[in-house]
């Protein structure tokens, strides 16, 4: 019987320590020194500026439903921001970004966070973008109890609660992801979108639907625009370095 | 021997389990609008794996839930009538400084109730510093609360 219990009392500590025969991969591995260090900067003189536009009959601006808490105050004009056109049908939240065309270049991670509110009951910025090891900060600036819930393909999902009046919370995408979402499973209207990038090249449209696109070294690049319900599109354009280049593109409503 | 010996430890980890999980509390009378038809009893509980009742915890720390009796799953999507609610499926409501719902109504979409209808059970919780007061809640398809299936546990954040 002792024999037994001892049996079982191996098997249990073998599981729960997950083996003993293997080093952890990192042990062996050299310092993360490994991985190679940044060797460029965004200080080059390209330019790209450009407008998205909407192509048939913009929607109406939608109200959010936000009656089941009490606590949500909506801001005066707060709508839906899953399609905005502007009056000139300029689309808002685009997010456009440099797919291709810098080879093997690398770029510092900003030591800057990106700073993601909730406020109003919504996420502000709707849509943004960070590099690949990042921090962004999530500030809970409203009276009520948020959770943030990523969605990641290609990064670790995570949810958090976070009531009024604790602090900031850190995380970190470390891959690159586009259209990565964030949702409140309190608050269920409420959703973002960031875009991981590896690079500091994109930008995201404003009212108007322009953006720009600063600090480009000379070359030929891929283009890509991506709007979380209007869909991906790509552009090849040349960036001299002389003089900024214009870029146009419209979206047509989804069937 | 060993077949007794096996059944004597599955009955100890069943009893602590059962001692961990503490019994449902009884619920005050809930604030939200009753559900138009309530939801058949279910036989199951909800309970915190972490933390335990009196801990202290981290200002930012894991919550785990477990539950016997039901299956958590996760919700539908789109609209569903009393009709397509499934029986014995569940998923988890955290409730943050706040007691259990009376059984039957369904669980406000709102402060301080946070939906699991992706049907996980694990959330990272941000507290201020001080005491709180943890709810665990289950509802079925329609996020109606089930008889006896919620707990509370009293816990306080070290600052």
């Amino acid at each position: 019987m002792r024999g037994v219990v001892l049996a079982i009392t191996v098997v249990v500590a073998a599981a729960g320590c997950g083996g003993t025969s293997n080093q952890p991969a990192s042990s062996s591995a050299p310092p993360a020194a490994s991985k190679a260090a940044p060797t460029d900067t965004a200080d080059g003189p390209g330019v790209i500026t450009g407008t998205i536009t909407f192509e048939g009959r913009p929607p109406a601006a939608r109200p959010l439903p936000m009656d089941s808490d009490p606590k949500c105050i909506p801001e005066p004009g707060s709508a839906s921001e899953v399609l905005v056109v502007g009056p000139d049908k300029g689309v808002k939240n685009v997010f456009v970004y440099v797919k291709d065309g810098l080879g093997a270049r690398t770029y510092a991670v900003p030591a800057t966070p990106v700073m993601l509110e909730q406020k109003g009951c919504r996420y502000i910025p709707h849509v943004f973008g960070v590099q690949a090891g990042q921090t962004i900060q999530v500030a809970n600036n409203d009276t009520t109890l948020h959770n943030v819930h990523a969605f990641p393909k290609n990064n670790r999902e995570f949810n958090f609660g976070q009531p009024a009046n604790v602090p900031a919370v850190p995380r970190v995408f470390d891959k690159p992801e586009i259209g990565l979402p964030f949702r409140c499973d309190v608050h269920g209207w409420m959703s973002a979108f960031v875009n991981v990038v590896s690079h500091p090249f994109f930008a995201v449209t404003n009212d108007t639907g322009s953006f720009e696109i600063k600090g480009l070294p000379p070359g030929a690049y891929t283009i890509e625009l991506w709007h979380e319900r209007l869909g991906t599109q790509s552009q090849p354009v040349t960036v001299d370095g002389k003089t900024p280049t214009t870029m146009k593109a419209s979206f047509k409503q989804p069937s | 021997m060993g077949n007794r010996i096996v059944r004597a430890v599955v009955l100890g980890a069943w009893t602590l389990v059962v001692a961990a999980c503490g019994g449902a509390e009884t619920p005050p009378a809930g604030s939200s609008t009753p559900a138009a038809k309530p939801p058949a009893a279910a036989a199951g509980t909800v309970f915190f794996v972490s933390p335990k009742n009196g801990d202290t915890i981290k200002p930012m720390s894991t919550i785990e839930f477990g539950s016997t009796g039901a299956t958590v799953s996760p919700v539908p999507k789109g609209e569903l009538t009393p009709e397509q609610v499934r029986a014995g499926m569940i998923h988890y409501h955290l409730g943050v400084d706040t007691d259990c719902l009376a059984a039957g109504v369904a669980i406000p979409k709102a402060d301080p109730w946070i939906h699991f209808g992706d049907g996980k059970n694990v959330i990272e919780q941000a507290l201020a510093p001080g005491p709180h007061r943890l709810a665990v809640q289950a509802g079925d398809d329609l996020h109606r609360t089930l008889p006896g299936m919620c707990q509370v546990i009293n816990v306080t954040v070290a600052p």
